[in-house]
Protein backbone atom coordinates (compact mmCIF):
# COMPACT_ATOMS: atom_id res chain seq x y z
CA UNK A 1 0.00 0.00 0.00
CA UNK A 2 1.29 3.84 -1.02
CA UNK A 3 2.43 5.54 2.71
CA UNK A 4 1.10 8.99 2.50
CA UNK A 5 3.83 11.96 2.54
CA UNK A 6 3.10 14.77 3.71
CA UNK A 7 5.97 15.88 6.00
CA UNK A 8 7.72 17.70 3.28
CA UNK A 9 10.89 15.95 4.30
CA UNK A 10 13.33 15.35 1.44
CA UNK A 11 14.63 11.95 2.04
CA UNK A 12 12.79 9.36 5.04
CA UNK A 13 15.52 8.94 7.94
CA UNK A 14 16.20 5.35 9.33
CA UNK A 15 13.17 6.48 11.76
CA UNK A 16 10.62 7.55 9.33
CA UNK A 17 11.52 4.23 7.62
CA UNK A 18 10.84 2.11 10.49
CA UNK A 19 7.70 3.97 10.92
CA UNK A 20 6.02 3.29 7.66
CA UNK A 21 6.47 -0.02 7.91
CA UNK A 22 5.31 -0.33 11.31
CA UNK A 23 2.22 1.38 9.75
CA UNK A 24 2.43 -0.71 7.03
CA UNK A 25 2.38 -4.40 9.18
CA UNK A 26 -0.54 -2.56 10.83
CA UNK A 27 -2.59 -1.67 7.31
CA UNK A 28 -1.66 -5.54 6.51
CA UNK A 29 -2.95 -6.40 9.84
CA UNK A 30 -6.33 -4.87 9.44
CA UNK A 31 -7.01 -5.71 5.50
CA UNK A 32 -7.17 -9.47 7.12
CA UNK A 33 -9.99 -8.31 8.96
CA UNK A 34 -11.75 -6.71 6.43
CA UNK A 35 -14.40 -9.56 5.83
CA UNK A 36 -15.37 -9.91 9.24
CA UNK A 37 -15.58 -6.10 9.63
CA UNK A 38 -18.11 -6.22 6.37
CA UNK A 39 -20.66 -9.03 7.51
CA UNK A 40 -20.67 -7.21 10.76
CA UNK A 41 -18.97 -10.04 12.93
CA UNK A 42 -16.11 -8.01 13.87
CA UNK A 43 -15.33 -7.19 17.44
CA UNK A 44 -15.45 -3.71 18.40
CA UNK A 45 -11.86 -3.01 19.36
CA UNK A 46 -11.30 -4.15 15.63
CA UNK A 47 -14.09 -1.72 14.23
CA UNK A 48 -12.41 0.82 16.07
CA UNK A 49 -9.01 0.32 13.97
CA UNK A 50 -10.14 0.03 10.82
CA UNK A 51 -12.75 3.12 11.02
CA UNK A 52 -9.50 4.95 12.27
CA UNK A 53 -7.17 3.66 8.82
CA UNK A 54 -10.06 4.25 7.40
CA UNK A 55 -10.23 8.07 8.15
CA UNK A 56 -6.37 8.63 7.41
CA UNK A 57 -5.70 5.59 4.30
CA UNK A 58 -7.31 6.53 1.12
CA UNK A 59 -5.06 2.94 0.07
CA UNK A 60 -6.98 1.60 2.67
CA UNK A 61 -10.05 3.06 1.50
CA UNK A 62 -9.81 1.73 -1.87
CA UNK A 63 -9.28 -2.19 -0.28
CA UNK A 64 -12.39 -1.77 1.43
CA UNK A 65 -14.43 -0.78 -1.87
CA UNK A 66 -12.80 -3.46 -3.71
CA UNK A 67 -13.42 -5.94 -1.14
CA UNK A 68 -17.47 -4.86 -0.93
CA UNK A 69 -17.38 -5.80 -4.31
CA UNK A 70 -16.01 -9.27 -3.80
CA UNK A 71 -18.44 -9.83 -0.85
CA UNK A 72 -21.82 -8.29 -2.58
CA UNK A 73 -20.88 -11.00 -5.31
CA UNK A 74 -20.73 -13.69 -3.43
CA UNK A 75 -23.42 -12.93 -0.60
CA UNK A 76 -26.06 -12.36 -3.70
CA UNK A 77 -24.79 -15.74 -5.71
CA UNK A 78 -28.14 -17.38 -5.36
CA UNK A 79 -28.49 -20.90 -4.02
CA UNK A 80 -30.67 -24.08 -5.65
CA UNK A 81 -33.68 -25.32 -3.43
CA UNK A 82 -32.73 -28.80 -2.56
CA UNK A 83 -35.48 -31.36 -1.68
CA UNK A 84 -35.54 -32.53 2.09
CA UNK A 85 -36.62 -36.54 2.62
CA UNK A 86 -40.07 -36.41 3.45
CA UNK A 87 -39.85 -38.68 6.11
CA UNK A 88 -35.80 -38.73 7.16
CA UNK A 89 -35.85 -40.55 9.95
CA UNK A 90 -37.52 -43.47 8.42
CA UNK A 91 -35.49 -43.00 4.99
CA UNK A 92 -31.90 -42.31 7.21
CA UNK A 93 -32.19 -44.23 10.81
CA UNK A 94 -34.33 -47.56 9.24
CA UNK A 95 -38.15 -47.91 10.20
CA UNK A 96 -39.58 -47.05 13.47
CA UNK A 97 -39.42 -49.71 16.71
CA UNK A 98 -43.12 -48.67 17.27
CA UNK A 99 -44.46 -49.41 13.90
CA UNK A 100 -41.97 -52.46 14.12
CA UNK A 101 -43.91 -53.86 16.97
CA UNK A 102 -47.25 -53.52 16.68
CA UNK A 103 -49.19 -52.35 19.59
CA UNK A 104 -50.25 -55.90 21.28
CA UNK A 105 -53.80 -55.10 22.14
CA UNK A 106 -54.54 -54.15 17.87
CA UNK A 107 -52.61 -57.13 16.99
CA UNK A 108 -54.64 -59.00 19.10
CA UNK A 109 -58.32 -57.50 18.06
CA UNK A 110 -56.56 -57.95 14.70
CA UNK A 111 -55.97 -61.38 14.91
CA UNK A 112 -59.81 -62.02 16.63
CA UNK A 113 -60.88 -60.48 13.63
CA UNK A 114 -59.39 -62.68 11.22
CA UNK A 115 -56.69 -65.37 11.84
CA UNK A 116 -59.27 -66.86 14.61
CA UNK A 117 -62.02 -66.93 12.53
CA UNK A 118 -59.99 -68.58 9.87
CA UNK A 119 -58.78 -71.46 13.02
CA UNK A 120 -61.48 -71.66 14.86
CA UNK A 121 -63.47 -74.88 12.98
CA UNK A 122 -59.98 -77.11 12.46
CA UNK A 123 -59.58 -76.00 16.31
CA UNK A 124 -62.80 -77.09 17.19
CA UNK A 125 -62.61 -80.31 15.36
CA UNK A 126 -59.26 -81.25 16.57
CA UNK A 127 -60.50 -80.92 20.04
CA UNK A 128 -63.63 -82.75 19.80
CA UNK A 129 -61.59 -85.65 18.40
CA UNK A 130 -59.01 -85.42 21.19
CA UNK A 131 -62.10 -85.65 24.12
CA UNK A 132 -63.30 -88.73 22.34
CA UNK A 133 -60.58 -90.48 22.05
CA UNK A 134 -59.22 -89.23 25.53
CA UNK A 135 -61.75 -89.74 27.49
CA UNK A 136 -62.59 -93.59 27.38
CA UNK A 137 -59.51 -94.44 28.54
CA UNK A 138 -59.72 -92.54 31.39
CA UNK A 139 -62.68 -94.22 32.17
CA UNK A 140 -61.10 -97.57 31.64
CA UNK A 141 -58.68 -96.61 34.49
CA UNK A 142 -55.63 -95.42 32.43
CA UNK A 143 -54.09 -93.80 35.65
CA UNK A 144 -55.97 -93.99 38.88
CA UNK A 145 -55.11 -93.86 42.65
CA UNK A 146 -55.50 -95.98 45.49
CA UNK A 147 -58.60 -93.19 46.15
CA UNK A 148 -60.10 -93.34 42.82
CA UNK A 149 -63.95 -94.54 43.53
CA UNK A 150 -64.64 -98.03 41.74
CA UNK A 151 -60.66 -98.77 41.17
CA UNK A 152 -60.12 -102.14 40.04
CA UNK A 153 -56.49 -102.65 38.82
CA UNK A 154 -56.24 -106.35 40.38
CA UNK A 155 -53.03 -106.21 41.72
CA UNK A 156 -50.98 -103.92 44.43
CA UNK A 157 -47.18 -102.95 44.40
CA UNK A 158 -46.33 -103.37 48.20
CA UNK A 159 -43.23 -102.61 49.91
CA UNK A 160 -42.02 -104.17 53.28
CA UNK A 161 -39.93 -102.93 55.96
CA UNK A 162 -36.53 -104.16 56.51
CA UNK A 163 -35.84 -107.95 57.55
CA UNK A 164 -38.92 -109.19 56.45
CA UNK A 165 -38.68 -112.61 55.52
CA UNK A 166 -40.57 -114.18 52.49
CA UNK A 167 -42.29 -116.75 54.69
CA UNK A 168 -43.54 -112.99 56.39
CA UNK A 169 -44.82 -111.33 53.48
CA UNK A 170 -46.13 -114.57 52.41
CA UNK A 171 -48.55 -114.56 55.77
CA UNK A 172 -49.03 -110.90 55.37
CA UNK A 173 -50.75 -111.35 51.64
CA UNK A 174 -52.82 -114.42 52.96
CA UNK A 175 -53.95 -112.49 55.91
CA UNK A 176 -55.35 -109.89 53.84
CA UNK A 177 -56.81 -112.23 51.30
CA UNK A 178 -53.90 -111.61 48.74
CA UNK A 179 -51.22 -113.85 47.33
CA UNK A 180 -47.67 -113.01 45.76
CA UNK A 181 -47.40 -113.21 42.39
CA UNK A 182 -44.16 -111.65 42.19
CA UNK A 183 -41.33 -109.94 43.68
CA UNK A 184 -39.28 -108.94 45.71
CA UNK A 185 -37.80 -106.89 43.03
CA UNK A 186 -34.02 -105.55 43.28
CA UNK A 187 -35.58 -102.59 45.20
CA UNK A 188 -37.54 -104.94 47.61
CA UNK A 189 -41.14 -104.81 46.18
CA UNK A 190 -43.97 -107.75 45.77
CA UNK A 191 -46.60 -107.38 43.80
CA UNK A 192 -50.29 -109.25 45.32
CA UNK A 193 -53.31 -110.19 43.79
CA UNK A 194 -56.80 -110.43 45.49
CA UNK A 195 -57.95 -114.39 45.45
CA UNK A 196 -61.62 -114.67 45.14
CA UNK A 197 -63.83 -112.07 46.51
CA UNK A 198 -61.41 -109.72 47.92
CA UNK A 199 -61.99 -106.07 47.86
CA UNK A 200 -58.36 -104.94 46.26
CA UNK A 201 -59.10 -101.42 47.63
CA UNK A 202 -60.20 -101.96 51.07
CA UNK A 203 -56.93 -104.49 50.68
CA UNK A 204 -54.88 -102.10 49.96
CA UNK A 205 -55.64 -99.90 53.00
CA UNK A 206 -55.48 -102.50 55.27
CA UNK A 207 -51.74 -102.91 54.02
CA UNK A 208 -51.06 -99.43 54.14
CA UNK A 209 -52.29 -99.35 58.01
CA UNK A 210 -49.50 -102.33 58.31
CA UNK A 211 -46.54 -101.42 60.50
CA UNK A 212 -44.57 -104.01 58.40
CA UNK A 213 -45.81 -102.57 55.14
CA UNK A 214 -43.81 -98.68 53.86
CA UNK A 215 -45.64 -98.46 50.68
CA UNK A 216 -49.06 -99.49 48.83
CA UNK A 217 -50.21 -98.69 45.34
CA UNK A 218 -52.45 -100.48 42.81
CA UNK A 219 -50.69 -101.04 39.22
CA UNK A 220 -51.86 -99.57 36.43
CA UNK A 221 -54.17 -101.59 34.61
CA UNK B 1 -28.88 -16.76 7.04
CA UNK B 2 -29.74 -18.76 9.43
CA UNK B 3 -31.95 -17.25 12.37
CA UNK B 4 -30.10 -17.54 15.78
CA UNK B 5 -32.51 -20.22 17.17
CA UNK B 6 -29.67 -22.03 20.02
CA UNK B 7 -31.55 -23.14 22.89
CA UNK B 8 -34.57 -24.45 20.58
CA UNK B 9 -31.62 -26.07 18.36
CA UNK B 10 -29.97 -27.41 22.33
CA UNK B 11 -33.26 -28.66 23.34
CA UNK B 12 -33.79 -30.94 19.89
CA UNK B 13 -29.78 -31.89 20.24
CA UNK B 14 -30.76 -32.97 23.80
CA UNK B 15 -33.67 -35.18 22.48
CA UNK B 16 -31.94 -36.87 19.78
CA UNK B 17 -29.56 -38.08 22.18
CA UNK B 18 -32.26 -39.54 23.86
CA UNK B 19 -33.00 -41.52 20.60
CA UNK B 20 -36.26 -39.12 19.52
CA UNK B 21 -36.80 -39.30 16.12
CA UNK B 22 -39.68 -36.42 16.00
CA UNK B 23 -36.06 -34.19 16.96
CA UNK B 24 -34.45 -35.53 14.29
CA UNK B 25 -36.83 -34.77 11.87
CA UNK B 26 -37.47 -31.29 13.08
CA UNK B 27 -33.63 -30.46 12.99
CA UNK B 28 -32.98 -32.06 9.72
CA UNK B 29 -35.91 -30.13 8.32
CA UNK B 30 -34.93 -26.96 9.85
CA UNK B 31 -30.92 -27.58 8.61
CA UNK B 32 -31.09 -29.72 5.61
CA UNK B 33 -31.42 -26.36 3.20
CA UNK B 34 -28.46 -24.36 4.75
CA UNK B 35 -26.46 -27.41 5.02
CA UNK B 36 -27.10 -28.51 1.30
CA UNK B 37 -26.32 -24.76 -0.16
CA UNK B 38 -23.12 -25.30 2.26
CA UNK B 39 -22.08 -28.10 0.95
CA UNK B 40 -22.98 -27.45 -2.88
CA UNK B 41 -20.26 -24.05 -2.25
CA UNK B 42 -17.56 -26.00 -0.72
CA UNK B 43 -17.44 -28.90 -3.36
CA UNK B 44 -19.03 -27.52 -5.76
CA UNK B 45 -20.42 -30.85 -6.55
CA UNK B 46 -24.18 -31.22 -6.70
CA UNK B 47 -24.31 -34.69 -6.92
CA UNK B 48 -22.24 -35.07 -3.51
CA UNK B 49 -25.20 -33.08 -2.39
CA UNK B 50 -27.54 -35.40 -1.08
CA UNK B 51 -25.41 -38.21 -0.24
CA UNK B 52 -22.86 -35.77 2.14
CA UNK B 53 -26.11 -34.21 3.90
CA UNK B 54 -27.23 -37.18 4.73
CA UNK B 55 -24.66 -38.56 5.98
CA UNK B 56 -23.66 -35.45 7.86
CA UNK B 57 -27.25 -35.97 9.23
CA UNK B 58 -26.56 -39.61 10.60
CA UNK B 59 -23.26 -38.12 12.50
CA UNK B 60 -25.32 -36.18 14.26
CA UNK B 61 -27.86 -38.82 15.28
CA UNK B 62 -24.57 -40.94 16.15
CA UNK B 63 -22.71 -38.59 17.70
CA UNK B 64 -25.83 -35.83 19.56
CA UNK B 65 -24.82 -37.18 22.90
CA UNK B 66 -20.98 -36.27 22.82
CA UNK B 67 -22.04 -33.22 22.30
CA UNK B 68 -20.49 -30.14 24.76
CA UNK B 69 -21.95 -26.93 23.76
CA UNK B 70 -18.75 -25.26 23.50
CA UNK B 71 -20.04 -24.47 20.20
CA UNK B 72 -23.22 -23.43 18.35
CA UNK B 73 -25.64 -25.93 17.31
CA UNK B 74 -25.21 -24.86 14.17
CA UNK B 75 -21.56 -24.13 13.78
CA UNK B 76 -21.68 -27.89 14.98
CA UNK B 77 -23.67 -28.84 12.51
CA UNK B 78 -21.47 -27.00 9.63
CA UNK B 79 -18.58 -28.44 10.67
CA UNK B 80 -19.97 -32.15 10.41
CA UNK B 81 -20.97 -30.93 7.30
CA UNK B 82 -17.86 -29.38 6.18
CA UNK B 83 -16.05 -32.48 7.04
CA UNK B 84 -18.62 -34.97 5.23
CA UNK B 85 -17.80 -33.05 2.37
CA UNK B 86 -14.19 -33.02 2.10
CA UNK B 87 -13.98 -36.43 2.58
CA UNK B 88 -16.48 -37.00 0.14
CA UNK B 89 -14.43 -35.43 -2.15
CA UNK B 90 -11.68 -37.15 -1.51
CA UNK B 91 -13.51 -40.61 -1.92
CA UNK B 92 -14.19 -38.98 -5.43
CA UNK B 93 -10.32 -38.82 -6.10
CA UNK B 94 -11.31 -36.16 -8.62
CA UNK B 95 -9.76 -32.36 -8.34
CA UNK B 96 -11.54 -29.83 -7.35
CA UNK B 97 -10.61 -28.04 -10.62
CA UNK B 98 -12.30 -30.48 -12.76
CA UNK B 99 -15.72 -30.24 -11.27
CA UNK B 100 -17.81 -29.03 -14.14
CA UNK B 101 -19.21 -25.85 -14.11
CA UNK B 102 -23.20 -26.78 -13.94
CA UNK B 103 -26.01 -24.35 -14.06
CA UNK B 104 -27.30 -26.45 -11.04
CA UNK B 105 -24.22 -25.80 -9.42
CA UNK B 106 -23.54 -22.32 -10.26
CA UNK B 107 -27.12 -21.76 -8.46
CA UNK B 108 -28.22 -19.94 -11.74
CA UNK B 109 -31.04 -22.94 -12.42
CA UNK B 110 -34.76 -22.02 -11.43
CA UNK B 111 -33.54 -18.77 -10.09
CA UNK B 112 -35.87 -15.45 -10.93
CA UNK B 113 -34.57 -14.41 -14.54
CA UNK B 114 -31.80 -11.71 -14.20
CA UNK B 115 -30.41 -9.29 -16.72
CA UNK B 116 -27.72 -10.76 -18.60
CA UNK B 117 -24.51 -8.87 -17.50
CA UNK B 118 -26.01 -10.00 -13.81
CA UNK B 119 -25.75 -13.97 -15.48
CA UNK B 120 -22.03 -12.76 -16.31
CA UNK B 121 -21.19 -11.80 -13.12
CA UNK B 122 -22.72 -14.66 -11.74
CA UNK B 123 -20.96 -16.90 -14.08
CA UNK B 124 -17.52 -15.01 -13.74
CA UNK B 125 -17.72 -15.48 -9.95
CA UNK B 126 -19.14 -19.30 -10.11
CA UNK B 127 -15.32 -19.47 -11.80
CA UNK B 128 -13.39 -17.33 -9.65
CA UNK B 129 -14.45 -19.30 -6.68
CA UNK B 130 -14.04 -22.72 -8.79
CA UNK B 131 -10.21 -21.69 -8.78
CA UNK B 132 -10.30 -21.88 -5.14
CA UNK B 133 -9.70 -25.14 -2.99
CA UNK B 134 -12.31 -26.76 -0.47
CA UNK B 135 -11.19 -24.80 1.97
CA UNK B 136 -10.66 -21.42 1.21
CA UNK B 137 -14.09 -21.70 -0.45
CA UNK B 138 -15.27 -22.81 2.83
CA UNK B 139 -13.90 -19.73 4.30
CA UNK B 140 -15.25 -17.30 1.76
CA UNK B 141 -18.89 -18.89 1.29
CA UNK B 142 -19.10 -19.28 5.65
CA UNK B 143 -17.83 -15.44 5.94
CA UNK B 144 -19.52 -13.68 3.03
CA UNK B 145 -22.76 -16.15 2.03
CA UNK B 146 -23.30 -17.18 5.63
CA UNK B 147 -21.84 -14.19 7.62
CA UNK B 148 -19.84 -16.23 10.35
CA UNK B 149 -17.83 -14.36 12.35
CA UNK B 150 -13.92 -15.90 12.47
CA UNK B 151 -14.27 -18.05 15.77
CA UNK B 152 -17.05 -19.62 14.30
CA UNK B 153 -15.44 -20.30 11.00
CA UNK B 154 -12.25 -21.96 12.57
CA UNK B 155 -15.11 -23.96 14.42
CA UNK B 156 -16.71 -24.99 11.61
CA UNK B 157 -13.33 -25.75 9.93
CA UNK B 158 -11.70 -26.72 13.12
CA UNK B 159 -8.69 -24.56 13.02
CA UNK B 160 -7.56 -21.84 14.54
CA UNK B 161 -8.29 -18.06 13.76
CA UNK B 162 -5.20 -17.21 12.59
CA UNK B 163 -5.47 -20.23 9.78
CA UNK B 164 -8.75 -18.47 8.89
CA UNK B 165 -7.63 -15.28 8.36
CA UNK B 166 -4.50 -16.84 6.72
CA UNK B 167 -6.59 -18.81 4.17
CA UNK B 168 -8.75 -16.09 3.88
CA UNK B 169 -6.56 -13.56 2.30
CA UNK B 170 -5.27 -15.94 0.28
CA UNK B 171 -8.43 -16.69 -1.51
CA UNK B 172 -9.47 -12.78 -1.68
CA UNK B 173 -6.46 -12.49 -3.09
CA UNK B 174 -6.87 -15.10 -5.78
CA UNK B 175 -10.43 -14.09 -6.56
CA UNK B 176 -9.25 -10.53 -7.02
CA UNK B 177 -6.55 -11.91 -9.79
CA UNK B 178 -8.63 -13.82 -11.71
CA UNK B 179 -12.12 -11.58 -11.10
CA UNK B 180 -9.43 -8.61 -12.60
CA UNK B 181 -8.57 -10.44 -15.27
CA UNK B 182 -11.84 -11.35 -16.50
CA UNK B 183 -13.11 -7.47 -15.67
CA UNK B 184 -15.72 -8.63 -12.68
CA UNK B 185 -16.24 -7.85 -9.68
CA UNK B 186 -12.82 -6.35 -8.04
CA UNK B 187 -10.93 -3.64 -8.65
CA UNK B 188 -8.07 -4.82 -6.97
Amino acid sequence: MAKDDANGKIGPSAQDTQDAEHAQDAQDALLMELPWYLNGTADKQTVAAIERQLAISPAFRDALEAEKALSAGIAQSPSPQFTPLSSPSDALLGPSRDRARPNPLAAFASWLQGDLKRWLIPVAVATACLVVVVVPQVDQGGFETLTTPGADTGALRVLVGDGTTPETVSALAQSHGLAILSGPSDGGVYTFTPQDGTDLEAAAQALAADPQVEFVEQTVK
Amino acid sequence: MIASRGDDDRALIGAIARGDRKAFDALYRRYHGPLSAFVLKTTRRADLVDDVVNEAMLVIWRSAARFEGRSTVRTWIFGVGYRCGLNAMRAQRKADADAPLEDEVLGTAGAVPAKADEVIARETMARALATLSPEQRAVIELTYYFGYSVAEVADIVDCPAGTVKTRMLAARRRLHQVLGESGGASDG
